[in-house]
């Protein structure tokens, strides 16, 4: 789950996505790469990672180690640590920094069906990092004209980098079709971008609430239309990575 | 002390939080050669009141979490099970069913340690368990929390401290044992080495002897229908026993040559039929995704009949083998065995024997292989077939003391040569199998007449088609094999 900008709804939409590909009997992995640890936050678990980023990146100690099980069944969590706010500083120290993530995810793959990473927003190594190991990224969109443009410099930045380029899968986050300017640009983005799946999340409080609840909206408010946006979101993701 | 009591007692004493009690049965799968415990995976079918059901994978070796997937129904093929659950065992588990190797129903008091944010960090279930005749317990199951280590050492430390409780057996050893039955005990013999300069005799006794021990340690899955595999190895061990008498003749007393003879062929005879029935089955469980939905009726009753002809066929086989001529033969083949072994004083070497009864047995189907045509009669193809296995077996068999490269080689041809042959005989025997069958019952609806005549016409034509091809295949075969016999030194 991947964005430039931040406040786009990327942990709300990683942490109920992760739960419902858990949901649906795949052992899932969520790695909650922000340092400010929301998704740690929303799913009860404490942001502290033995040794740090630096162990990690390192691989001093092996991912592994710092699994840590959630309250609910198949899903995973890596949490967050305030030492990820040196991520790129402790990348820059390994010999192939973009390639790193997906060498510390490797041994994980036999166990995992599905591994989200949810990221800080920015464009950095770290960035370069998860695109080397990922297979789709996810990418929200608040369906202004600046997203538009954030969208297109981050197809810019993957068409001009080496090495594979993974999946880019749009939907739009934050939805209010009340708005006028949301609707108009819902409507002329569709036809445009084939990276856009057709689901999207609209701006709810069921989302907001996830805070108070500490989970997924699929697993405190169910019947909720939030909770029918992630999960028609996820059957549109699961679909189209195959 | 009750389970309650128990849960009541340690939930304050060592600050844990009940949850409302539950009744579950539990279910342990796993294939009847325990593939997923050898693994050190627990797969368990877990059924509550509101009949819920849930296939829990548990890893009893690592820290994993436990994989939790609901189902509407007891998986019997790993390639049944949904997704995640399906990718991860179906390699190890495929062919082989899964079947139930213990049993239990449980009344479940969960404890749970919750830490300051809410999240369960420790979990013990006092549980009050039944297990067929055995007597009920009750047991403190710690479950551990990934990520939690610390946690779960100090509550295992907690529960060791409790002056009545004691360490019991894995769960699904309890169960499994209560059903009488050791988990992990793999009855199979260990793979057979063979020494190469040893005496032929002895290589020979040693074959023979790994192939009744693999015969004997089939016998109980055959008997109890637990899993077609087990039918379908005691039926190898007898066709591995009977090529290497018939290609080591010469090299056999005449006790183990012939006077066991009608009674390996009796026995081959009783497993053909229950064989031939549960690939029948497969058969109409795979028409079922090519035919059309209308056509399920038939197919039901169809596979009904078969079933049935199975249950029939199972009885006289479960007689057979609680008989005394089975044990009969079974002990007087040991002894000969044995005989064999301290009879002959100049018998050669072993790799001497192993390179003679290859080169007799490629030659017996070369001579065969060569004389085929599109108008070959049935039995002289099935004839083929039967020199095939047996060179098959014979490598197979010897393939310690045999030249590695050329043992390989002649392997694969021969497996090649053996699916071929296969895509022929099988055929043929579905069509007898089903025209046998619709022969023997009457009052069969029209819907099922009409499914079991498109089965016979398939069947049908993959002879014919299979025909067509064998000329050529074996032509190929034979050049091969003559190729690479110019080439050996």
């Amino acid at each position: 789950m991947y964005s430039i900008k931040g406040g786009v709804g990327k942990t709300s939409a990683a942490v109920n996505l992760a739960y419902l590909a858990a949901s649906d009997g795949e052992p899932t992995l969520l790695w909650d790469l922000d340092p400010q640890g929301s998704a740690s936050f929303l799913l009860r678990v404490r942001p502290k990672v033995k040794g740090g980023a630096k162990a990690i990146i390192r691989k001093k100690r092996p991912l592994d180690a710092a699994i840590r099980a959630t309250n609910f069944a198949n899903l995973d969590l890596v949490p967050a640590d305030l030492s990820y706010r040196h991520l790129d500083l402790a990348l820059d120290k390994t010999k192939r920094p973009t390639r790193r993530l997906a060498s510390l995810l490797r041994p994980l793959a036999d166990e995992y069906s599905y591994i989200v990473l949810d990221c800080a927003p920015s464009m950095s190594l770290v960035s370069e990092s998860i695109f080397g190991a990922s297979d789709a990224l996810l990418v929200p969109m608040i369906p202004t004209t600046l997203s538009t443009r954030t969208l297109e410099q981050l197809t810019d930045f993957l068409d001009g980098r080496r090495g594979a380029r993974p999946t880019v899968l749009t939907f739009f986050s934050l939805a209010d079709r009340r708005k006028r300017l949301h609707r108009d640009v819902m409507e002329t983005m569709k036809p445009k971008n084939a990276t856009l799946l057709d689901a999207a999340v609209p701006s709810t409080t069921e989302v907001e609430q996830m805070g108070r609840h500490r989970a997924p909206v699929n697993a405190f408010a169910p019947k909720s239309r939030a909770a029918r946006a992630y999960e028609a979101l996820w059957t549109d993701v699961r679909d189209a990575l195959g | 002390m009750s389970a309650r009591q128990l849960a009541r007692r340690l939930a304050p004493s060592i600050g844990l939080v009940p949850g409302p009690v539950t009744h579950v049965e539990r279910v342990y799968l796993d294939t009847v050669d325990w593939r997923l415990f050898r693994r050190g995976e627990v797969l368990v079918d877990e059924s509550d009141a509101s009949a819920e059901r849930s296939l829990v994978l548990q890893s009893r070796t690592t820290d994993r979490s436990d994989l939790v997937v609901r189902a509407s129904s007891r998986p019997t093929r790993a390639n049944d099970l949904p997704g995640g659950l399906r990718d991860r065992l179906a390699p190890v588990v495929e062919p082989r069913p899964l079947v139930d190797v213990g049993h239990e129903r449980a009344e479940v008091w969960p404890l749970r340690m919750i830490d300051a944010d809410g999240k369960t960090i420790a979990r013990v279930d006092v549980e009050r368990v039944e297990c067929d005749d055995v007597d009920a317990i009750v047991r403190v199951h710690l479950r551990a929390v990934r990520g939690y280590d610390r946690i779960t050492r100090q509550m295992r430390a907690a529960l060791d401290a409790q002056a009545d409780l004691s360490t019991a057996d894995d769960p699904v050893v309890f169960a499994a044992r209560a059903k009488g039955s050791e988990p992990g005990l793999d009855r199979s013999p260990a793979p057979l080495r063979l020494d190469r300069a040893g005496r032929s005799v002895d290589a020979l006794a040693a074959v023979l002897g790994h192939q009744l021990d693999t015969l004997v340690a089939c016998e109980d899955g055959a008997r109890r229908q637990l899993d077609p595999e087990q039918l379908h190895d005691f039926r190898i061990a007898i066709r591995r026993t009977r090529s290497v008498v018939r290609l080591a003749r010469p090299h056999l007393s005449d006790d183990l040559a012939k006077v066991w003879e009608s009674e390996w062929e009796w026995l081959a005879t009783i497993t053909s039929t229950p064989r031939d029935l549960d690939v029948l089955v497969d058969e109409i469980t795979v028409a079922r995704a090519h035919l059309p939905t209308e056509s399920k009726p038939g197919l039901d009753e169809l596979e009904e009949l078969v079933r049935a002809r199975r249950g029939v066929a199972q009885s006289v086989l479960t007689a057979a083998l609680d008989g005394d001529r089975y044990g009969t033969l079974k002990r007087g083949w040991r002894v000969g065995i044995g005989d064999l072994a301290a009879a002959h004083s100049d018998p050669g070497t072993t790799s001497a024997i192993a390179a003679d009864l290859v080169a007799r047995a490629t030659r017996q189907l070369v001579r065969r292989a060569e004389a085929v045509t599109v108008d070959t009669p049935i039995d002289a193809i099935h004839d083929v077939r039967k020199r095939t296995k047996r060179l098959r077996y014979a490598l197979d068999l010897f393939e310690s003391v045999l030249d590695r490269r050329a043992t390989k080689a002649s392997q694969r041809a021969t497996k090649r040569l053996q699916d071929d042959l296969g895509a022929f005989q099988d055929n043929v025997v579905y069509h007898a199998r089903m025209t046998e069958l619709l022969a023997e019952s009457s009052g069969l609806a029209p819907d099922t007449l009409l499914v079991a005549q498109e089965l016979i016409a398939t069947f049908d034509s993959r002879v014919a088609s299979a025909r067509r091809e064998l000329p050529t295949q074996l032509a190929r075969y034979v050049e091969e094999t003559s190729a690479a016999t110019d080439r050996r030194p």
